[in-house]
């Protein structure tokens, strides 16, 4: 007769022979899979590392990362499911819970195995990485070991992590399906809930700055960063390091590469972008151990207490069906907020759909709709909890979207807008030609004055009714007057008030007219010292020597045509010219007004780029004659010769209608500005047929009247058009052959019989003789 | 000793077991009989610890086994569906129970499936039905339990191996002492081979006791009357079924037979004769519908 202690150890290693026998090919397999994504292209680019001037310390070749951050959560799910498939067999349940080992025991040695086989692989891999890398590097810095040590607890951790929510909802399931679908839900569920959360706040709530957007999983996390340019602050971004599924992605990515050049530690996301050595982040790794010891014990109470006849049964567990059956009410409710219809009918749409969701879902959970019977509160809560919630939040959630501080209680503000021309970076313009002409910061806004227009301007924001920001009527429809049309705006308005607390509200759409108004922010003290700032810069540099990091020079001076853009050999101005040049800028900026600016009732006479107008770099402005000092200081003063304008041969106009984009883009949206035919690439044809539509062709004898009526640049809050003429080309030479080696705009210029030109045509501009054919 | 009181079963609100009691006496092999889902492989379930009762206690030897290896560790539940590792064969699986059953004996083992003509090497996906019923009765009697809880244990095997199984039965309570709780519809293959009986009926225990005490519960009587008769004159009795044939009335009552023949004469038959009932007849009169109108169904 046996002792019961031996009998119980008996038992226990026999168990766990078992468990080892039947799932051994699952850890081989993973060890397998990383050594070939983690450990080989590692290993075959190794040989590089002596050659290389720096010391570089990586746990695997960049560019696999997907394929070993999204592996670990899917084999530790993996693994769960395999070691604790009996649950979802009756007949091995019946067999295992009648055996003489405590549940327990069963339950301690099943997830100590399982969790073996999810670690194990990893760390074989790190390991071999490590020693990889100790074979070759000359200096092995103390920071490669910290690195290498944190990647490989987050991996490890990140797989538990995983393993055991798997291993907990397995114990609420009855089959292999529920299984892997609630495991699945709840591994992302932090983010599908701040998807939801995002998407119907952004939609139903004016003012409300939290949205949805999202980017790759192992991007760094944005959360409680505010977007620039009006992207909301993503709810999604903010729960990444919340999500068992993705939590340890980014930081993989950041510290499994360590750079070391020039005796600086920098961790690298990819080759174009480091960033200092940070300290990892040992506070979440270890929160992230305690959720594992959560999940674990959690399950091991469930496991104990699970009811066998579960096993093999679907719907068993009402609980997570019910859950499921409401997740994927409110998701489907979310996801119609975002149909172009208006807002009542967005919101009885989302009801309908979630109720259908709901309804099908429990179908497909229980198998059938008897769960009604029981459950059928859920769906009269739901829809009644989603219908208080979108009237709660379209009124405007008691005040929040209303409210706006008073100009004593911000220490700063920042605004930005979709239609903000100070907000225009590299991008494109419809010739093609790359302007960055005036990049800048919005804001902050710390004097009264300027607290004060933008405060003004916020209260006109939050005072605009509520249809305002549901609209669907549209100018290319003929609904609404072009001034008053709604337009994709998104207006991010951010105070930091004196008390410390910050303040921030985005609005989605607003009028065209409204948006005009904002152009009045050109008058702060903030955009005009932002105005000599980068002025500054491109024409003095930033005073840092070339050596240094971050050195930027003077950028060289260039002027052109504004309907040709020919190729020019750029001035030569000393320093005090520049300083001259500067101050005639700054003066005639200052001197112009909005009227001048943006409303221009004359064409540009010239297009000045500070640096090479093709560069990402350059500062380009359109030079109209309210430039006087500057125009006076290049010409006046012998410093260009105009060419003489182009002899137009064709012209077709078509109508910019800005609601036909949906989403966010830049400032040159409405600042729409226009120039000749840049390179050596075939003209761009209208580039977005979205925006400009409704193609008349001007009349030959009508040309006259038209050119005096263009304009190179114009803000289009007022009704505009844009017009693409074909000019002869003045430096077109017939004896020119295209040579397909040469990389000379000239040599390629000469060869062009003509040259296509946009310029923009004002409605209020258009000559009686022209009003019959737009 | 297996004891079972007072057990109570639902699945989603539906009463399986109702206050379910009785004891199955060591070295006693017990037959539980009664119609289609009535509860019986719910109960063998619960007295394998697979199951958890609503109500009511299981007691082996007087100790609970809710997770309780030790008491585990002596009872076998052989199922009406086997479980098997995958690719397995007897001896695969024989390995598996082994290292589970402090008791296991290797000749045993070897011995039943010589006896049953198995190869234990064979994968057991390969074998029959009843092919794979012996070789988990090997198993079940290699483990060499305290309390074996059998589901359908005959159902699939030809009447050779029902009879080696029988005696296989008879032969290890006498040796062992052990307990044993077998569920059956073949209740041929139960008579005069359990020492006890419990029928279950509207998930409740009608019946519990030894075969005697089962047959005595209800007996058929001939009896020859010199004048007319009709049901009416026997509404005192429980009548369970009666047949009448002018002055010829066949009738099967419960309850005590010598108070029931005293009840009989007293309505002066020219003629009474009684016949013990089979156990099947018992279970039929126990516990079949009647009055179902079958007429028409295929018309």
């Amino acid at each position: 007769m046996t002792s019961p202690a031996y009998s119980d150890r008996r038992v226990f290693w026999h168990e766990l022979r078992l468990t080892i026998r039947q799932f051994w090919l699952l850890p081989v397999a993973g060890a397998v899979y990383f050594f070939l994504v983690m450990n080989l292209p590692l290993l075959l680019i190794l040989d590089s590392y002596s050659y290389s001037g720096y010391a570089n310390f990586e746990m695997y070749v960049q560019g696999y990362d997907a394929g070993i951050q999204y592996a670990i959560p899917v084999f530790a799910g993996l693994v769960a499911l395999c070691v604790f498939f009996f649950l979802f067999q009756a007949r091995a349940t019946d067999t295992y819970f009648s055996l003489g080992v405590r549940r327990g025991t069963l339950f301690g040695i099943r997830y100590l195995t399982g969790a073996a086989f999810v670690a194990l692989p990893l760390l074989l891999a790190c390991l071999c990485s490590l020693f990889a890398q100790l074979a070759v590097q000359p200096v092995f810095y103390g920071v490669f070991f910290r690195s290498w040590l944190y990647v490989t607890l987050l991996m490890m951790v990140g797989g538990l992590a995983m393993y055991s929510l798997a291993v907990l909802v397995i114990t609420l399931c009855g089959t292999v399906s529920e299984g892997v679908v609630y495991t699945l839900l709840a591994s992302i569920l932090p983010l599908l809930l701040a998807w939801i959360a995002g998407s119907v706040l952004q939609s139903l709530l004016p003012g409300c700055p939290y949205g949805a957007g999202f980017s790759h999983l192992s991007e760094p996390p944005y959360g409680g960063v505010m977007f620039e340019d009006g992207i909301p602050i993503s709810l999604v971004e903010a729960v990444k390091l919340f999500t068992p599924f993705s939590f340890h992605f980014y930081d993989i990515s950041t510290f499994q590469s360590v750079y070391f050049e020039n005796g600086d530690a920098s961790t690298a996301i990819n080759t174009s972008y480091r960033i200092s050595v940070s300290s990892p982040h040992w506070g979440m790794l270890a929160g992230w151990a305690l959720f594992v010891a959560a999940a674990a014990l959690l399950a091991y109470l469930l496991f104990r207490r699970r009811r066998a006849e579960i096993s093999g049964f679907a719907g068993s567990c009402r609980p997570l069906g019910i859950a499921a059956a409401v997740l994927a009410a409110l998701f489907t409710f979310a996801a119609l907020q975002y149909l172009p219809v208006s807002l009542p009918l967005r919101v009885l749409c989302g009801l309908l759909g979630a109720a259908a969701a709901l309804v099908l879902a429990g179908m497909i959970a229980f198998r059938g709709v008897g769960w009604l019977k029981k459950s059928w509160p859920a769906l009269p809560a739901t829809a009644g909890g989603l219908l208080v919630a979108a009237v709660v939040l379209a009124t405007g959630l008691f005040g929040y979207s209303a409210r706006v501080p008073a100009v004593q209680e911000i220490a700063q503000a920042s605004i930005t807008y979709h239609g903000d021309p100070n907000r225009m970076e590299a991008s494109e313009i419809m010739s093609g030609v790359y302007i960055s002409t005036v990049y800048m910061p919005s804001g902050p806004y710390a004097s009264a004055g300027d607290l004060e227009r933008i405060v003004s301007l916020h209260e006109k924001l939050a005072r605009l009714p509520l249809e305002c920001f549901t609209s669907s009527e549209r100018i290319a429809d003929g609904d609404v007057a072009y001034q008053e049309a709604v337009v994709n705006g998104p207006v991010f308005v951010e105070y930091t008030l004196k008390n410390g607390r910050t303040m921030a509200r985005r609005y989605a759409t607003l009028p065209l007219s409204l948006m005009e108004e904002f152009l009045q922010l050109d008058e702060t003290q903030a955009i005009s010292q932002a105005w000599e700032e980068k002025l500054r810069l491109r024409l003095f540099g930033n005073g840092k020597a070339e050596e240094d990091r971050g050195y930027q020079p003077p950028e060289d001076i260039y002027l052109y045509s504004p309907s040709l853009l020919l190729e020019e050999a750029p001035l030569d101005l000393t320093t005090q010219e520049r300083e001259q040049l500067l101050d005639c800028l700054l003066a005639d900026l200052e001197g112009q007004t909005l009227q001048d600016h943006y409303f221009p009732e004359e064409d540009a006479v010239l297009l000045l780029s500070l640096g090479y107008y093709d560069s990402m770099d350059s500062c380009t402005l359109f030079l109209t004659p309210s430039f006087t000092r500057t125009l006076d200081f290049l010409l006046a003063q012998g410093r260009y010769t105009l060419p003489e304008p182009p002899e137009i041969l064709r012209a077709t106009a078509y109508r910019f209608v800005p609601e036909n984009r949906r989403g966010y883009s830049c400032g040159q949206d409405l600042f729409l500005q226009a120039s000749g035919d840049s390179g050596p690439e075939p003209s761009y044809p209208i580039y977005d047929a979205e925006r400009y539509g409704n193609p008349r062709e001007i009349p030959a004898e009508l040309l006259d009247d038209l050119v005096p009526c263009l304009r190179s640049s114009y803000y289009a809050s007022r009704e505009v058009y844009m017009v693409e003429l074909e000019a002869v080309n003045p430096a077109y030479d017939p004896n020119a052959r295209e040579d397909p080696n040469s990389t000379s705009y000239s040599d390629h210029l000469a060869t062009q019989e003509t040259l296509t030109i946009y310029k923009l045509l004002p409605v209020d501009a258009i000559p009686d003789s022209l009003q019959a054919y737009l | 000793m297996i004891e079972i009181q007072g057990v109570c079963k639902a699945f989603g609100g539906q009463k399986v077991l109702d206050d379910v009691s009785f004891t199955v006496g060591e070295g006693s092999l017990c037959g539980l009989v009664g119609p289609n889902g009535e509860g019986k492989t719910t109960l063998l379930r619960l007295a394998a610890d697979i199951l958890r009762a609503d109500s009511g206690t299981i007691q082996l030897d007087g100790k609970s086994h809710r997770d309780n290896p030790a008491a585990r560790q002596s009872l076998f539940f052989l199922p009406d569906e086997y479980y098997r590792l995958p690719q397995a064969s007897p001896r695969t699986m024989a390995r598996f129970y082994a290292g589970f059953y402090p008791a296991w004996r290797q000749e045993t083992f070897d011995r039943l499936i010589a006896l049953f003509e198995l190869n234990p090497r064979k994968r057991l996906m390969g074998y029959s039905k009843g092919m794979q019923r012996q070789a988990y009765i090997a198993i079940a009697l290699a483990c060499r339990p305290r309390y074996l809880l059998m589901d359908e244990t005959f159902d699939g095997l030809d009447p050779a191996k029902r009879n080696l199984v029988r005696r296989l039965l008879m032969e290890y309570i006498a040796e062992t002492g052990a307990s044993v709780l077998i569920s059956s519809h073949n209740l041929l293959e139960l008579e005069n081979l359990c020492d006890q009986f419990v029928l279950l009926h509207r998930h409740q225990v009608a019946f519990a006791g030894d075969e005697g005490e089962l047959h005595h519960t209800m007996t058929r009587y001939r009896l020859v009357f010199g004048r007319p008769v009709s049901r009416e004159d026997f509404a005192g009795l429980d009548c369970r079924q009666f047949i009448q044939a002018g002055n010829i009335v066949t009738v099967t009552i419960g309850g005590d037979p010598d108070e029931t023949q005293a009840a009989l004469r007293a309505m002066e038959p020219t003629l009474l004769e009684s016949f013990p009932l089979s156990l099947e007849e018992i279970f039929l009169n126990e516990t079949e519908a009647k009055g179902d109108d079958l007429t028409g169904l295929f018309g």
